[in-house]
């Protein structure tokens, strides 16, 4: 690999460094991001360290990025994107939206085991899809801990019931731009002739969300089988009716029909993110305090994985990579098939946002370069491909924030969640490569 | 030695001789003291115990011997012979006796009888042991029912005292708390509030009657319907019962007037609840004064149904909180008791029903009183539907100080139904209860006396 | 502006009245509620709430029938829509046991023996009425009367 500039050198540099610490968390993972951020400032934009950045001839030191550019990843349109959906996470707990809509939906699932496990599952999905995986975890958790005790001794079927909710969790999450951070990752990849709107992400990746939910379901069912007759979950409180309640109802339905109508009214999806923040802020719905909670290293992580994919971009180290690996020469099915693999094994046992962090800005590269995949969707096809395998971690408590709360509960061991983690993930990904086949078929990856 | 010694030989040997043998009938005097005694004695029937006379006791008893015991041990053997103690029959008795002195024996016979006075004196001198431990602690346990009683005693004249002071103080509250009432009444009939007089009579007669449940859905037709009101002033106006309708003219007229239907309307409250406190504390101290016995006015022509009557007037800020009914036979006919020792059983009985079942959360507390008559007896049934009193402890409920109120709360406790006790046997009537869960009853009898 | 209230739970109808009026300089800037038992108190709590008003403060005696207001301060913290509801135990008669299960379970923030003080019981509103504002982020510039300096200019220090 002759002839990398001085940049691209610093890039791999600092590429390496984050795959290692993402890997190896020896400090915490949004610090990484941070670091990368900063070095980036400081060895490799235009306003970096004199003698870093004023050293040899242009042509050795390469194309330097744009100082601005890189402070923008911590005000990119995706983190507004996310941001807006913290907003409406925060407000629909503070305003027991999420508590009350799970009492309504899960009411027609009556009391048998296997009906409740499967509302339990779909609430949790459909909650996850616009609130953090974790969050909406750690809400169903705390309605079903108190339940567990109506299993009988020895009975499976507290296993099939903790591993559910985390597994709906992950699955959910899948499910919109804003269900989990790599889909956010992966917007910033999702551009130009890419482009996807929430509304197609949706049509894209909800049935691949059903049916992944109903397989999880079954197969939980199958593996730890419920002795139980009857369950019942009781959910606390009633609606809220007040002013600032009927504002967060409001704005949450506006918000979501907003954000997959965006074809009637022209504002993509990171401007509608703006509606809950702007809203909720000026009617005190979301106080200071309450920005506090927000999960400013979920941003922050976020950023510094865009941050280091403009670098690998704008160095042109992306394209040199790709250029001198004669990736062209592979075969593109074999390509897809383990790069998949690999985002499936990475997000086992580390962040899925590092790991969509870590891969897609490759990705992104390989998929521009490689004209044999085209015939298969092209880059819009693979980078979806890797992000949805980057959802599939959850095999192992570390997987997952909510696998570990699940775990944390003391109702499973990890062979418990090992064993139908890893059959979901490969039936995931199986399934991932039959979306992506339909999807070809009807030409979603057609450029417009 | 020939034969083997035991107590059935020397039984056999030496006291088997009908010519030997007397009998004692109860409080026949066997032994003088100091009389010179050289007889050994065995009970063989009956009982006998030995006296001696002198310090500040009369008859102090020293020694005791049943059946199969020997009497005359120490004098028959001692120097001069003389018995220290009177030895009395307490039951009758028949001894048997064995008559020929010590010194009368050879020494040949001494020899051969060894075996038999060493029985003998042991046998006496573990006996007399026995009966001083026995004493010893009688004496002990006698001290100790001496002090208790004591003690009590001097609760009792404690309690009496303390009583005695607060009653001093209670009656001249009560009585100036009456000449201020009649006082402030005049002054606000004829002063500069007299329009808004009606509204401190409501405080006076009736107190505060709305629970804070009432007030605040009261609260919220003020708010609707007197807008200008600050929350302060629906707040208390509220609290007074009076409807927002019955005030709203007068309020838009002189919007000050909100303010002060609420003072009057509350100093009118405070006089009613100093009334309510000084009965309460009246109460107390009757109750205090039981304790302590003395006041037994007996008379021959109490209502057995004016103490009910009364016991319901004390203790109604607890009826009011249960559904109470009250079955009376107004055709009882006077009797001899003590009024005021039966209103300090209603009140009892009563206070415990429903302090039990607001304890236990029974839903819709019902309470019924009722009393009856027969030819020869009065009855009154106090029944509540609370949890009823646990098969283990209803032999116990009427010792005193045996409580189930958690934390001692209200007065007289642990002496309730104890106190009950006392006064009905002193009625010569009796108790009975009958009791499970969600149905207790007391049944009580009393004489008819005429 | 927020409606904060301030419960006062008490079986007795003469202490209730007594608090009510020590507390009426406040009631400017706060509601009063009266309860005479601790589920009257739940029932008002629920009610307050769901008109998305705040429960800041409850003051409750410790000896009432049926259950005792420390029964009711446990259910309030352990009730996700009440735990930033500060607690005052106001009894002339607790247990040592009762003390410590208030404090224990129930994570008091106050315990005030009757008879109270006027000015004691003032500066305890003011205090846990900053905390409680405090806690939840609502602007305290429309409660000045209420606040009690000391307690806002120590949790100011900490924030940014």
């Amino acid at each position: 690999m002759d002839g990398l500039t001085i940049v691209e050198q610093r890039v791999i540099a600092i590429f390496f460094m984050a795959a290692l610490f993402w890997i190896l968390e020896p400090i915490p993972i949004y610090a990484t991001s941070l670091l990368i951020i900063f070095l980036e400032l400081i060895a490799i934009s235009t306003k970096g360290l004199n003698f870093l950045v004023e050293s040899g001839s242009p042509e050795k030191l390469g194309s330097l990025i744009p100082y601005k550019d890189i402070l923008h990843t911590f005000a990119s349109p995706i983190i507004i994107l996310f941001l807006g959906g913290f907003f409406l996470a925060m407000a629909a707990t503070k305003y027991r939206l999420d508590q009350n809509l799970a009492k309504v939906l899960l009411k027609p699932f009556g009391e048998n085991p296997k009906w409740v496990m499967l509302g339990l599952m779909i609430i949790t999905a459909v909650f996850s899809m616009f609130m953090s995986n974790t969050a909406t975890t750690a809400m169903m958790l705390s309605i079903l801990v108190p339940v567990m005790a109506v299993f009988l001794p020895g009975d499976k079927g507290r296993m099939a019931f903790t591993l559910a909710i985390p597994f709906a969790a992950n699955i959910g999450g899948i499910g919109t731009p804003i269900g989990t951070p790599p889909n956010a990752v992966a917007l910033k990849y999702l551009t130009g002739e890419n482009y996807i709107s929430f509304g197609e992400w949706m049509v894209m990746a909800l049935p691949f969300v059903v049916v992944l939910l109903l397989i999880a379901w079954l197969l939980l069912l199958a593996i730890y089988p419920i002795k139980t007759e009857k369950i019942k979950l009781t959910i606390q409180g009633s609606w809220l009716k007040n002013r600032k309640a009927y504002i967060v109802y409001i704005t949450f339905a506006l918000t979501i029909l907003m954000w997959l109508t965006d074809f009637v009214h022209g504002m993509n999806s990171y401007i509608v993110a703006m509606i809950p923040v702007a809203v909720f802020s000026a009617f005190d719905i979301i106080n200071k305090n309450d920005l506090k909670n927000i999960s400013w290293d979920v941003l922050w992580l976020v950023s510094g994985g865009i941050a280091l994919g403009l670098a690998l971009e704008a160095s042109g180290l992306a394209e040199r990579l790709v250029q001198t690996i004669p990736f062209g020469t592979f075969s593109p099915l074999l390509i897809i098939s383990s790069i998949t693999i690999v985002a499936m094994v990475m997000a086992n046992f580390m962040s899925n946002t590092a790991t969509a962090n870590l891969l897609l800005p490759l990705v992104a590269a390989l998929g521009i370069s490689l004209s044999s995949l085209d015939a298969f969707g092209g880059n819009k096809m693979i980078i979806i491909a890797v992000t949805i395998s980057c959802s599939m971690g959850m095999a192992l408590p570390i997987s997952t924030p909510p696998n570990a709360l699940a775990f944390a509960t003391g109702a499973i061991e990890s062979k418990n969640m090992a064993k139908p983690g890893v059959i979901i993930a490969l039936i995931g990904i199986l399934l991932n490569y039959l979306l992506m086949y339909l999807l070809g078929i009807v030409g979603f990856f057609n450029v417009q | 030695m020939q034969e083997q010694v035991n107590f059935e030989w020397i039984k056999e040997q030496f006291f088997s001789n009908e010519e030997k043998k007397l009998a004692l009938a109860k409080g026949e005097i066997l032994l003088e003291s100091n009389q010179v005694n050289n007889r050994l004695f065995l009970v063989t029937k009956g009982k006998l115990q030995g006296f001696i006379k002198g310090m500040e006791l009369e008859n102090y008893p020293v020694l005791e011997a049943s059946k199969n015991k020997f009497i005359g041990v120490y004098s028959y053997f001692a120097e001069g012979n003389r018995s220290y103690s009177r030895v009395m029959a307490v039951e009758d008795s028949e001894v048997y006796y064995y008559d020929k002195p010590l010194y009368d024996h050879t020494n040949e016979e001494m020899v051969s009888l060894a075996p038999f006075l060493i029985s003998v004196v042991t046998n006496e001198l573990v006996a007399r042991q026995h009966f001083a431990k026995k004493m010893a602690m009688e004496k002990r346990m006698d001290v100790q029912r001496l002090l208790k009683a004591e003690k009590m005693a001097t609760l009792g004249q404690m309690a009496a005292g303390l009583a005695h002071e607060l009653n001093n103080s209670i009656g001249v509250l009560d009585g100036s708390l009456d000449r201020l009432r009649v006082f402030i009444s005049q002054c606000i009939a004829d002063g500069h509030f007299k329009d808004l007089a009606s509204f401190f009579e409501l405080g006076r007669d009736k107190g505060q009657q709305v629970s804070s449940e009432d007030a605040r859905t009261r609260r919220k037709r003020y708010e609707s319907l007197m807008k200008g009101l600050s929350s302060s002033q629906t707040r208390r106006l509220s609290k007074t019962g009076i409807e927002p309708l019955e005030i709203q003219q007068l309020i838009r007229k002189h919007p000050s007037a909100a303010d002060r239907i609420y003072d009057l309307w509350e100093v009118g409250c405070t006089l009613y609840d100093m009334q309510v406190a000084a009965t309460h504390a009246t109460h107390v101290v009757k109750s205090v004064k039981q304790l302590g016995v003395t006041e037994h006015e007996w008379a021959n022509d109490v209502e057995v149904n004016d103490t009910i009557e009364q016991a319901l007037v004390i203790v109604k800020n607890l009826t009011k909180r249960v559904d109470t009914s009250i079955r009376l036979d107004e055709n009882i006919p006077k009797t001899e008791a003590c009024h005021g020792q039966l209103v300090q059983v209603w009140i009892n009985l009563i206070k415990n029903a429903i302090e039990s079942m607001i304890q236990h959360g029974t839903e819709n507390p019902r309470l019924i009183v009722a009393s009856t008559y027969s030819d020869t007896e009065i009855i009154i049934q106090v029944t509540d539907n609370g949890p009823g009193i646990p098969k283990n402890i209803i032999d116990r409920i009427f010792e005193p100080s045996f409580t189930t109120k958690v934390g001692g709360l209200s007065f007289g406790l642990g002496l309730g139904l104890s106190i009950v006790q006392r006064i009905i046997t002193e009625h010569d009537g009796e108790i009975e209860v009958n009791s499970e869960a969600g149905n207790t009853q007391f049944i009580l009898k009393l004489p008819l006396i005429n | 502006m927020d409606k904060l209230y301030v419960l006062c739970v008490d079986d007795q109808r003469e202490v209730l009245n007594a608090l009510t009026q020590d507390l009426e300089p406040f009631e400017t800037s706060l509601m009063i509620e009266e309860c005479e038992s601790v589920n009257e108190a739940w029932e008002v709590m629920e009610s307050i709430d769901a008109n998305g008003d705040h429960v800041a403060i409850l003051i409750t005696d410790q000896v009432m029938p049926a259950n005792t207001g420390v029964d009711l301060l446990k259910r309030a913290k352990s009730d996700p829509r009440f735990q930033d509801t500060r607690t005052v135990l106001l009894t002339g008669l607790a247990t040592h046991q009762d003390t410590i299960d208030a404090i224990n379970t129930a994570h008091l923030d106050n315990y005030v023996e009757k008879p109270w003080s006027k000015e004691g019981i003032h500066q305890i509103i003011k205090v846990l009425t900053t905390k409680y504002l405090l806690s939840k982020g609502i602007d305290y510039n429309e409660y000045t009367e209420v606040l009690d300096q000391q307690t806002l200019f120590e949790t100011l220090r900490k924030t940014t």
